[in-house]
């Protein structure tokens, strides 16, 4: 096609120049990665040569002294069955935190009036610092699993009842009117809608709490 | 045989911002004909998007009555689908399970399924996304989005389509290219169109008529017979002379209204 007012196509470059700003950004990553195990080489190097020396090896142990107690640990079994008690708190508090974070969240935010008489006391125990109910909880449940399980949950569950609640109320009403025109019942927009825009929200509330519950269930 | 397919009938409708009554529309009445292409204009805030909302059932007329096919509007109008300016697919689905959607519920769900196959695919097809079926919505550009949500609304074979500023957020060239296809799409489809647009070119391009309404409250102050011939050329469409005339006298009309739109606020 000819043209009147004089376009005419220009021919693409064939290879492409290179910036050394490419180059440059490599070199520094390699940097930036050296330096790292430099310093954790050198502190570990100098808390190893500094116990005993500078310090009471008493108080501050050094690294080789833990790599032995470690290895001790793990060839006679201590060490596993620790890890698999603090495992087993971790998995059953966070299942439990999760699900009532999940369910009650999907409630509130789907039932505007249950969530408006709710929210000053949700607001209230969430600014309650979760140590204080320590205490409580011992005496209800004893200092065993349950207890652990309990607080792991309870730790767990204000993140993710927030988020999924957030999720509930971020679903656009304009998507929810262009569906009920295609026919969708209540149930319909709760459960091709709300869920799975909670659920994504539940994700992210996972992420939130998931060191939590280390923390707590170590405890 | 030119039957109404909606009728407003002495319409009004009152908003609240906090205890101040808004008079969003004035006394509103309209016949929009079956199988047309209706295009409504005027400044934002005038009432537009008001009209498409009791359409489709979603908000009650203060006054008045709204029909369609004579019957008084009341509940979600299922026979007509509603396109928003945002996509709203949803982006845990795939293009093929966004537009499966409607299909999932309401009198559709208890089509066979060897037909609700035969139809995504068809309407994938035709707004060009084959290929695409199973790619999430992030992985799409915007215009393909926007295809796939026109793809989604016909699915379900609507009689209506309600378009508000659909191609709003959209850069110009991309604008012109979707207008063109939803063009062919709709000629020849039988199906009545009513949109909602602030842009005065895309209205006469696109539109049977256009109606320009006035700022709060909301009435119709002109209403023009867009004789363009079909099938139209969105690319050539606004170099006609015709065209031209067109656009003066409603963007006349137009901005009258935005003056007045403006005293008001």
């Amino acid at each position: 096609m000819t043209s009147i007012i004089g376009i005419r196509p220009m021919q693409a470059e064939e290879s492409p120049l290179i910036d050394p700003a490419i180059a440059r950004r490599q070199r520094e990553n390699r940097l930036v990665l050296t330096l790292r195990i430099l310093l954790a080489v050198s502190s570990l190097g100098l808390w190893e040569w500094g116990s005993g020396r500078w310090f009471s090896d008493f108080w501050v142990s050094s690294p080789s002294h833990i790599l032995h107690a470690l290895w001790a640990m793990l060839a006679d079994g201590r060490l596993m069955s620790a890890v698999s008690a603090t495992v087993a708190v971790a998995i059953t508090g966070f299942l439990a935190g999760v699900i009532l974070g999940a369910a009650l969240g999907i409630l509130l935010g789907l039932s505007p009036v249950i969530a408006r008489v709710l929210d000053p006391y949700l607001v209230g125990m969430y600014s309650l610092p979760r140590v204080a109910l320590v205490p409580l909880f011992v005496l209800w449940l004893g200092i065993g699993f349950e207890m652990k399980v309990a607080f792991t949950a309870l730790l767990v569950f204000f993140p993710i009842f927030m988020n999924t609640l957030s999720g509930i109320r971020s679903v656009d009403a304009d998507l929810i009117d262009v569906i009920k025109v295609m026919g969708a019942s209540r149930w319909n927009t709760v459960a091709k809608v709300f869920i799975p825009s909670a659920l994504s929200w539940v994700f992210a509330g996972l992420r939130i709490s998931a060191p939590f519950v280390l923390i707590s269930a170590e405890s | 045989m030119m039957l109404p397919i909606v009728e407003f009938q002495d319409v009004s409708k009152v908003f609240f911002k906090g205890a101040t009554p808004i008079q969003a529309l004035g006394r509103l009445n309209l016949e929009v004909r079956e199988g047309e292409l209706l295009a409504v204009v005027g400044p934002s805030g005038c009432g537009k998007s008001t009209l498409l909302n009791m359409t489709a059932g979603l908000m009650e007329p203060g006054t008045g009555a709204i029909r369609y096919k004579g019957q008084v509007v009341a509940g979600a109008n299922t026979e007509v689908a509603y396109l928003t300016q945002k996509d709203n697919l949803l982006p845990w689905r795939t293009v093929e399970q966004n537009v499966r959607l409607p299909l999932e519920m309401g009198d559709h769900r208890f089509l066979p399924e060897k037909e609700k196959g035969a139809r995504v695919a068809r309407y994938i097809g035709m707004v060009g996304l084959a290929g695409f079926e199973h790619h999430y919505p992030k992985e799409l550009s915007g215009g393909m989005r926007k295809r796939a949500q026109l793809a989604r609304s016909l699915v379900y074979e609507p009689d209506t389509l309600l378009m508000d500023e659909p191609f709003g957020a959209l850069d110009a060239q991309l604008k012109l290219m979707l207008q063109a296809e939803l063009l062919k799409t709709w000629e020849g489809s039988g199906k009545t169109l009513i949109l909602v647009t602030h842009d005065l070119t895309e209205a006469i391009s696109l539109a049977d008529r256009v109606i320009v309404m006035s700022g709060r409250p909301g009435k119709i102050t002109a209403i023009a017979d867009i004789n363009l011939p079909r099938p139209r050329d969105v690319f050539q469409i606004r170099f006609q002379p015709q065209f031209g005339t067109y656009f003066e006298e409603l963007w006349a009309a137009l901005r009258t209204n935005m003056a007045e739109g403006e005293e008001i606020h």
